[in-house]
């Protein structure tokens, strides 16, 4: 078991230096900061006096170990399109509004998911069960950027309820969320349904109707506390798939996040910028897969991954 | 993986593994989604040549920001036009061929690569499945909307690099799926007797395992073919999806989103068919996952 | 994991056996069971609480800039953010959009040979933040840091190469090793240079200015938050107009719909839209401002004719390397219903020549009439022309590379470039259009392998001696490729040409060389739009400066 954990370890922070090797071919490859921040009247001396500035003008391997050296120390350099920040600064300051915006995507689409999810592996094959599923899958099936802008165009232009971007207080986090969570919305659902299909049909739950539980609280509370781990270990999933969405969504609802840094920094070829955030969200990805993979190995011993 | 065999699994340990039921199956495919996708997708994709009234591509400024019929249009373009005069109705179905192949190059192309490399970590597990599982790892940590971005402003969009990005982000989940199969498969009866009559290790792979993931790989494939989708759409909102003028459903959505209050048949349209499409997708992946593979829960 | 699902249809089996006995009528069970919904809606309703709108406060809701930063001089298209609170020698006037008024300066003179250039400063200035008067040592500090190594700004290059005293206290004198004619316009036109307090450099450094900077503007500084900008009245500023609003927010919103939908429905009381969207926003009550001059001009660049002779680099597989072909491209193309398309609202005028500006050497007023006719829509003569080159066989390459990209302060590009492939199919090019972004294309242009046409970077319309040096020298800028003999033989005499009436004789005779040549194809002479709410701002006037081109937030009148 110890091996085991070892040799993940080990294999993971050989992921992560791969990862550090993609983030810098993945910026370089977009061409030079030079290109995106010169006016369209500078000559040739004042691109190659800011190539120089910037470093670019050094062999790539030499620039390379630079990058890893001070990425090693948490310092990923200053940016070249925000001047006066630090790229991972600028990560950090960011982070925040990305994951409350994810973080709150997932607890609504949880709130809505698992009561719906319960209730349609109880009436099952009912009219609720259909209607449930059709209102999850339809989440599925929406381009989300285009959810986005019909939302914002009905709750925020025509009913006038709710802002219509940015970031501030509560209400304006009300339609990202749902732009974004409802996709997540029917994996949950399906997921209790199934998990709570297959509680519902155990001995202990039969035993609990014979001693005569109410009913109610047989579902809500015997049968959903064990059918709950299925969905949950689904958070791992959905945690990678919120910067995939956030990238769009931010761009939608100008939403100051991560993903907007992303795009911001691949545009301007802010090359630290982009480094830092590739190799941070890798990082956090890799780091929390080592720590559940580990966690369920302690815990439940039959749901190893391999 | 050592669980008393399924109903199902034992049923397969007789002959050399392939599930029971998939033509009969198939025979009782659920009704309003294939009517769905056909009319919407397959009939489209195959005859837009043909059927379609207007030229995709090319338009009349003259007619441009035309409205469906029945909010001021007229039967000319039954669904309007866009900003240089093109038939939205046409490009819909134009757009039907490029979402379709957009999907089955990429999902045969992320599928085989996928399937292929999961095959192989499964089966021979140690030092190849210890590498080809953590690139997966690196593969699914890496956010595949940037690689879209950097490779889009590298060597430009296009269908080409769509395919790429496709590519990248599918292998690694069949990978990981075809992977978990095969370890339970690879320690069934008939393996092992495949094994002592001396068979060799492609000779298994491909004759006993791969039709036992088979289920497996298409119950994935079904429900990949809406997230390609919605996939190309999202690259066309970020301006690095399929370059215009071809007509990509995903591309049409995006391009009419701002006029959503003067013309917002520009960007409904495309929207709703992608949305259909996706949803009759999703419904019958739904479907064929629980015949075909009910084990298959998380994706 | 397969252990921990059982097999499905199993279970289906079982529950529909014993449904009967345990399933309560649906919807009666549901309304039992779903208590959740009610704490759903709870939070829903929580989340309904209506933005107030603060009466003092003008939020404006604009695509973001190219840089964010308070550095001025390492930023690019964000002038009309910094705008509020930094001040330059020169202002511009917002009514007739001169632009070499009183700014910081009050008074200015040029040595005869335009080496020595002397200011007169503003007495009583104040800098914001209490960081004391602004002086002559504010402007010798500024110009250090806007040509410093890490300075971007426009014509920085220009800028450069001064040596820069303080006379006295309110004095400041900039001596250039060579004449700068354009000094003036680097200020006033282009407003290139700010000025920052030195005081504040001494005592906190550049983090100092990172954090909370000093200027000497109508508004100044508050924060900076990632999105949004916020300024708040200056109150001891020197001049006597008082800008209606206390505070002024910046919201940096890529997204036109979602732009729009902020200042229907109150959020923002102004917005730089695309124009397409003005019909829109003036549909639904809004108005528009527009800026006094022309600030942008549009050209579509055929790029990659480096064909001085002996160049290498001579693009002479590219279709438009034949003139012919080049003239055919240009009068294939619909200019006025391409204007009715792009600018439904208005702002914009044909260009008969890119560079080339009313009031500025050269301009030569007869190619605007014969611009209508030799650059005019005939696809007949197109076709004729096309048959006559050779088109497509003739061609190595017949390939028209149409690149659409996307350009700060004009939206309408990408439109703009597929009416174009639209135009050129339509009379018979092999066209394609190719999604490149403007960085892309500057480092194909710096490599000089840009093969391929493409819009112009938005240009404000310059002297012609500046124009001339970044689009048509070698090696001037990366967005322009046209060179040849005749061009730099030409460019050179002017540029050595101290008399200007010869001066204006020689521009003018490359204008007019450049045009009979279709070096390129010329678009749009803008006016920066805005819309605003009526219900919030009353009116707005503002000059056109640099390539954004909006700016003097104090003009901002409130609506009553």
């Amino acid at each position: 078991m110890k091996r085991n954990l070892v040799i993940r370890s080990l294999q993971s922070l050989l992921a992560l230096l791969a990862i550090s090797v993609i983030a810098f071919a993945m910026s370089h490859l977009t061409g030079s900061p030079v290109d995106a921040m010169l006016p369209d009247d500078a000559g040739p001396e004042e691109a190659a006096r800011l190539t120089k500035l910037w470093g670019l003008d050094r062999p790539l391997y030499e620039q390379y170990f630079v990058f890893l050296g001070n990425a090693l120390q948490g310092n990923f350099g200053d940016s070249i399109k925000w001047q006066g920040q630090t790229a991972f600064g600028l990560v950090l300051e960011r982070l925040p509004a990305t994951i409350q915006l994810g973080g709150f995507a997932i607890v609504v689409s949880t709130i809505i998911a698992l009561p719906v999810g319960v209730l349609a592996a109880v009436y099952k094959d009912t009219p609720f069960d259909s209607a449930g599923k059709l209102v999850a899958l339809l989440g599925q099936a929406m381009p989300n950027f285009w959810l986005g802008i019909v939302l914002i165009w009905i709750f925020a232009v025509h009913l006038n309820w709710l802002p219509t971007s940015g970031r501030g207080g509560f209400s304006h986090m009300v339609l990202p969320a749902i732009a974004m969570g409802w996709f997540q919305v029917a994996a949950f659902m399906r997921l209790t349904r199934s998990a709570m299909l297959e509680v519902l049909d155990s001995e202990y739950i039969k035993l609990a109707r014979i001693k005569g539980v109410p009913e109610r609280r047989v579902i809500w509370v015997h049968a959903l506390k064990n059918a709950a781990i299925a969905p949950l270990t689904y958070f791992g999933v959905i945690a990678g798939s919120i910067f995939t969405g956030s990238v769009v969504i931010e761009t939608v609802f100008a939403w100051p996040g991560t993903g907007l840094l992303a795009i911001d920094a691949i545009r301007g070829r802010d090359f630290p910028v982009i480094q830092a955030v590739v190799v941070t969200f890798a990082g956090v990805f890799i780091v929390a897969n080592l720590i559940v993979d580990t966690l369920y190995a302690y815990l439940d011993p039959r749901i190893r991954y391999q | 993986m050592t669980d008393s065999p399924s109903p199902a699994d034992r049923v397969a340990d007789d002959n050399t593994g392939r599930k029971p039921g998939f033509w009969r199956g198939l025979r009782r495919l659920p009704l309003i989604p294939m009517f769905v996708l056909v009319v919407l997708l397959i009939i489209p994709a195959l005859s837009a040549d043909w059927l379609a009234p207007h030229d995709p591509i090319r338009g009349s400024i003259p007619d441009r920001l035309k409205p469906p019929v029945f909010f001021g249009g007229t039967w000319e373009f039954a669904l309007g036009t866009d900003r240089l005069g093109r038939d939205i109705l046409s490009r819909i179905m134009h757009g039907a061929k490029v979402s379709l192949s957009i999907s089955i190059a990429g999902i045969l192309a992320g599928g085989v690569l996928g399937t292929a490399l999961g095959l192989i970590a499964g089966y021979f597990r140690g030092l190849a499945d210890a590498i080809i599982m953590r690139l997966v790892d690196i593969t699914m940590a890496l956010p595949s909307i940037l690689l879209a971005l950097v490779l889009a402003v590298t060597v430009g969009p296009s269908f080409q690099t769509i395919i790429v990005v496709v590519t990248f982000v599918l292998w690694a989940l069949y990978a990981r799926q075809v992977r978990g199969e095969v370890l339970s498969i690879r320690e069934r009866d008939f393996v092992a007797r495949a094994r002592v009559a001396g068979a060799s290790d492609l000779r298994i792979i491909v004759r006993h395992i791969l039709p036992n993931a088979a289920n497996t790989i298409i119950v994935l494939a079904t429900l990949q073919v809406g997230s390609v989708i919605l996939l190309e759409a999202g690259l066309s909102f970020l301006g690095v999806g399929i370059p215009r003028p071809t007509p990509a459903w995903g591309l049409m959505v995006a391009d009419g989103r701002q006029l959503i209050v003067s013309a917002w048949w520009i960007a409904f349209f495309p929207g709703l068919a992608i949305t259909l499409t996706v949803f009759a997708l999703n419904l019958l992946g739904d479907w064929m996952r629980d015949r075909l593979d009910p084990r298959l829960k998380e994706v | 994991m397969s252990q921990i699902v059982n097999d499905h249809q199993h279970a289906d089996r079982v529950l529909r056996t014993d449904r009967p006995r345990r399933i309560r009528p649906v919807a009666q069970g549901i309304a039992r069971n779903f208590g959740m919904a009610a704490l759903v809606g709870l939070v829903l309703l929580l989340a309904w609480l209506p933005a107030l709108a603060q009466a003092d406060k003008l939020v404006a809701a604009v695509s973001k800039p190219g840089t964010e930063t308070n550095r001025f001089w390492s930023g690019s298209t964000m002038w009309h953010v910094m705008d509020p609170a930094l001040e330059g020698l020169l202002d511009q006037d917002p009514v007739t959009g001169e632009n070499t008024k009183n700014g910081l300066a009050v008074s200015w003179e040029a040595s005869d040979d335009f080496k020595v250039w002397t200011f007169k400063l503003r007495k009583g200035v104040q800098f914001h933040h209490g960081w004391g008067e602004f002086t002559a040592a504010d402007v010798v500090h500024s110009y250090k840091l806007h040509t410093g190594p890490d300075a971007i700004i426009p014509t920085v290059d220009q800028l450069r190469g001064a040596k820069a005293e303080a006379v006295d206290r309110y004095t400041v004198r900039f001596t250039y090793p060579e004449p700068n004619k354009n000094l003036l316009f680097l200020h006033g036109g282009r407003s290139v240079m700010k000025v920052y307090s030195k005081a504040q450099f001494d005592k906190e450094g550049l983090e100092g200015y990172d954090r909370k900077f000093a200027g000497t503007g109508h508004y100044q500084f508050v924060s900076r938050k990632p999105g949004q900008i916020l300024y708040e009245r200056f109150d001891k500023h020197y001049s006597s107009v008082k800008p209606d609003f206390r505070v002024l927010e910046f919201r940096f919103v890529d997204e036109p719909a979602t732009k729009l939908a902020m200042l229907l429905s109150g959020e923002a009381a102004i917005a730089d839209l695309p124009r397409e969207l003005m019909k829109d926003a003036l549909a639904g009550g809004m108005k528009t401002a527009e800026s006094a001059r022309a600030v942008i001009q549009t050209d579509v660049v055929l790029n990659g004719l480096y064909c001085e002779s002996g160049d290498k680099a001579c693009g002479k597989h590219l279709a438009w390397h034949n003139k012919k072909i080049r003239e055919a491209m240009n009068i294939a193309l619909n200019r006025e219903e391409m204007l009715q398309v792009l600018f439904p609202g208005g702002g914009a005028k044909l260009l008969p020549r890119y560079a080339m500006t009313p009031g500025h050497e050269g301009y030569d007023p007869t190619l605007v009439e014969r611009f209508k006719k030799e650059y005019g829509y005939n696809p007949e003569r197109a076709k004729k022309l096309m048959k006559e080159a050779g088109y497509p066989d003739a061609f190595e390459d017949p390939t028209i590379h149409l690149v659409l990209k996307p350009s700060a302060g004009v939206p309408e590009v990408a439109l703009q470039m597929e009416l174009i492939h639209q135009y050129l199919t339509a009379v018979g090019f092999k066209a394609e259009l190719r999604e490149i972004d403007h960085a892309t294309v500057g480092a194909m242009g710096r490599a000089r392998k840009a093969y391929i046409i493409h819009p112009s970077k938005n240009a404000p319309p310059r002297p012609t001696e500046v124009a001339f040096r970044a689009f048509y020298s070698k090696p001037g800028g990366p967005y322009q490729g046209w060179e040849d003999d005749f061009t730099s033989s030409n460019i050179k005499a002017f540029r050595a040409e101290r008399d200007p009436k010869k001066r204006d004789a020689i521009a003018r005779k490359l204008f007019n060389y450049l045009f009979e040549q279709y070096v390129s194809m010329p678009m749009f002479e803008l006016r920066t739009q805005l819309a605003f709410n009526p219900k919030m701002v009353a009116s707005w006037q503002f000059p056109g400066v640099t390539s954004t081109g909006y700016g003097h937030w104090h003009t901002v009148k409130a609506a009553k």
